[in-house]
């Protein structure tokens, strides 16, 4: 079995649903107002998160490490647990797009 | 140090596999993949070196602590990892472009360079010390957390010295660098609280694909750091802080190079800017006399003149009070009085008493100058005589001291964590000086609370420190620069407790927030004196190496010649 050590950067090669629709390619006005915001509200107690399209990914705080994927929409679409590791481990992580297809393949 | 194993996870399989170990660091802050290279900000510190400050064409210091940052890369195929040579990386951003690095340099301060081109260095101090900044469009904008430069806000800006910073959103508070992230889909999320000071912080989308830097800030000067910023969300700022010189002259000489200045009644440079400068009046920007009617009526009358020009618009006002529980003081029969004395009796009172109170001696005695020199042009009476004399025998350092865990007791319990060590402390705490609005708003709730302003002067009033934004008559963007005004009167018509609008419901209802409605509601504004005038020979008065008389021929003399100066 693998040694993780105690201290863990991670990695998180997801499911990457690349979703640009949506996009606007205008310029945009400077003076746009009132920006919307949106609470995950099904993210629990989210000790690290990254994003990639429009998924965001979270590490919740607590024992084992639960890797958790979000929607647009803030429901959790995936969700897996890493016993090796412990969330107060994990120092930082991040989502990749481009690597995902040649990750998942193996 | 400590070893870092760096692995990739597959989310829906649960596949865990080791791609490289980092030794030799203490943290790793940051990582991100660009094409097949993973880059990291990690920390070395026993590498850490002094720093020697920047100081700008404009005469600011920028200050850098180095901390001991390195940055590196690995290859993902080999898992080979290289240290990059850069000296003070300070955070790093991945996008469909590359890499591009945020980084500090001795000669020229804080900079931006893509990482394949890093010769091309963007040097800008728009930022200061960040903690984070994340890519959100594939036009460069990106949104940054742990500014010094903008605090409370939400900034958004681009990796050049030409484009402002954008305030997109108001009334968060993010800090750390694992508090963001983006994608360039245009969408942010933040690991935010609702308060400055809560800790209870939620994860929070923001939809910014409609929002661009586009490269034509609205330019305000300042010559000092404000506690309380300008919001106007989606208006793309540029603050630029000049020296306290720099700042009077821009503005006297009729510069067009600025759209915007920003100026507080507590500088001494203020009351010349007021009555020698020349502003563009508000009064036809939309929604301006209507905000100011709203405001306390102070607050309109200073900021227009006699012929009834607005010529200066209020960002914010803060006066000075005590926070005091209401029961812990009552049992031991501690009482405030907005008068002097009995003010000073309840502090020594207290002293005799505990330690857990909060009052220095320096706040009281320069509100008490500051408040007389608001309706006297000389030293030379009576009544200042009898308050120079208490202030020197009663206002001794043995009873007005600090004590600064107080305020963190009162936030700790305020926002329900469960630290025995500070609410040990709040149960003990009788009272506390707040000086900002900022720390004032952020305990309202607290139902154990009043407070009381410090110790009025003669005419009954507290004086309110007010911040103004001035607009340039003579700036080329005028047509922008009344826009942005627009946006920010917008943005503040609908804030809540904003210590400026007199509608008492848009203040929370607690006997503490009514408390501060009346403390607010009796303020005064007033262009202060430069305190260089008095205040160092009042205190060698207080050590007795001025005699009164002494120090008020000296005093009156300065006074006397900066009025008619």
């Amino acid at each position: 079995m693998m040694s993780f050590g105690k201290y863990i950067s991670a990695l998180i090669a997801v499911v990457l649903l690349l979703l640009f629709c949506g996009c606007n390619k205008e310029d945009g006005n400077v003076n746009n107002g009132v920006i919307e915001e949106f609470v995950y509200g099904q993210a629990g107690d989210v000790a690290l998160m990254a994003a990639a399209g429009d998924v965001l990914y979270t590490l919740e705080d607590g024992e084992g490490a639960a890797f958790s994927a979000f929607d647009v929409n803030g429901s959790r679409t995936a969700s897996t647990v890493i016993p090796e590791f412990n969330a107060n481990e994990v120092k930082c992580i991040c989502a990749d797009k481009k690597k995902f297809t040649q990750w998942s393949t193996k | 140090m400590r070893k870092f194993l760096v692995c990739s996870v597959d989310i829906n399989s649960g596949e865990v596999e080791p791609i490289c170990e980092l030794d030799e660091l203490d943290n790793v802050e940051k990582v991100g993949v660009c094409g097949d290279r993973l880059y990291w900000l990690g920390e070395r510190r026993s590498e850490t070196k002094p720093v020697e400050p920047f100081t700008t064409e404009e005469g600011v210091t920028i200050y850098f602590e180095d901390t001991g940052k390195k940055m590196g890369c690995i290859d993902l195929e080999s898992g080979e990892n290289v240290l990059l040579d850069i000296e003070f990386p300070v955070s790093f951003a991945v996008s469909d472009n590359g890499v591009t690095v945020y980084a500090y340099k001795s000669e020229g301060g804080y900079y931006f360079a893509d990482l394949a081109t890093s010769d091309n260095k963007r040097f800008t101090n728009k930022l200061g010390s960040i903690t984070n900044f994340e890519f959100f469009k594939e036009s460069g904008e990106f949104a940054i957390v742990g500014s010094t430069e903008f605090m409370g806000v939400l900034p958004v800006s681009k990796a050049d010295n030409e484009s402002g910073v954008i305030c997109a959103v108001n009334n968060v508070y993010p800090f750390f660098a694992s508090e963001l992230c983006a994608s360039e889909t245009g969408y942010v999320w933040l690991k935010t609280a609702d308060s400055a000071m809560s800790y209870e912080k939620r994860i929070k989308r923001y939809d910014l694909r409609n929002t661009a830097v586009k490269g034509n800030p609205i330019r305000v000067i300042s010559s000092q750091y404000f506690t309380e910023q300008p919001f106007a969300a989606g208006s793309e700022i540029q603050m630029n802080q000049l020296s306290g010189e720099g700042f009077a002259l821009t503005v006297l000489s009729l510069d067009k190079s600025y759209d915007a200045a920003m100026i507080s009644s507590d500088q001494g440079v203020a009351n010349d800017i007021k009555e020698k400068g020349s502003f563009y009046p508000l009064n036809d920007v939309p929604g301006v006399s209507e905000y100011l009617d709203r405001c306390f009526p102070y607050i309109k009358k200073t900021v227009t003149d006699p012929e009834g020009n607005i010529c200066m618009f209020p960002i914010a006002v803060e006066i000075p009070l005590i926070a005091y529980n209401e029961k812990i003081c009552s049992e031991n029969g501690i009482v405030f009085s907005s008068e002097l004395e009995p003010f000073i009796q309840a502090v020594k009172r207290a002293s005799t008493i505990s330690e857990y109170y909060d009052c220095t001696r320096y706040w009281l005695v320069q509100t008490q100058l500051i408040g007389y020199l608001s309706k006297n042009h000389s030293f030379d009476t009576e009544e200042f005589r009898r308050l120079a004399t208490l202030l020197k025998e009663q206002c001794t350092e043995d009873i007005f001291k600090g004590n600064f865990e107080l305020y963190s007791a009162l936030m700790t319990v305020q926002n329900g964590m469960d630290d025995l060590y500070y609410t040990s402390i709040y149960e003990k705490t009788l009272f506390t000086q707040l000086l900002y609005r900022i720390q004032q708003i952020a305990l309202i709730n607290d139902e154990n609370l009043r407070a009381v302003p410090l110790p009025l002067s003669g005419n009954g009033k507290s004086v309110a420190v007010c911040t103004f934004l001035c607009v340039n008559p003579y700036s080329d963007r005028l047509s922008e620069t009344l826009g942005f005004i627009e946006n920010t009167v917008r943005t503040m018509s609908s804030a809540r407790n904003s210590c400026m609008l007199a509608d008492q419901s848009t203040y929370e209802s607690t006997a503490f927030a009514r408390d501060i409605y009346s403390i607010y509601r009796n303020g005064t504004i007033f262009f202060q004196i430069p305190t260089e005038i008095y205040a160092e020979d009042f205190e060698r008065y207080c050590d007795g190496a001025l005699t009164l008389d002494d120090f008020i021929t000296e005093a009156d003399r300065k006074l006397s010649a900066y009025l008619n100066e």
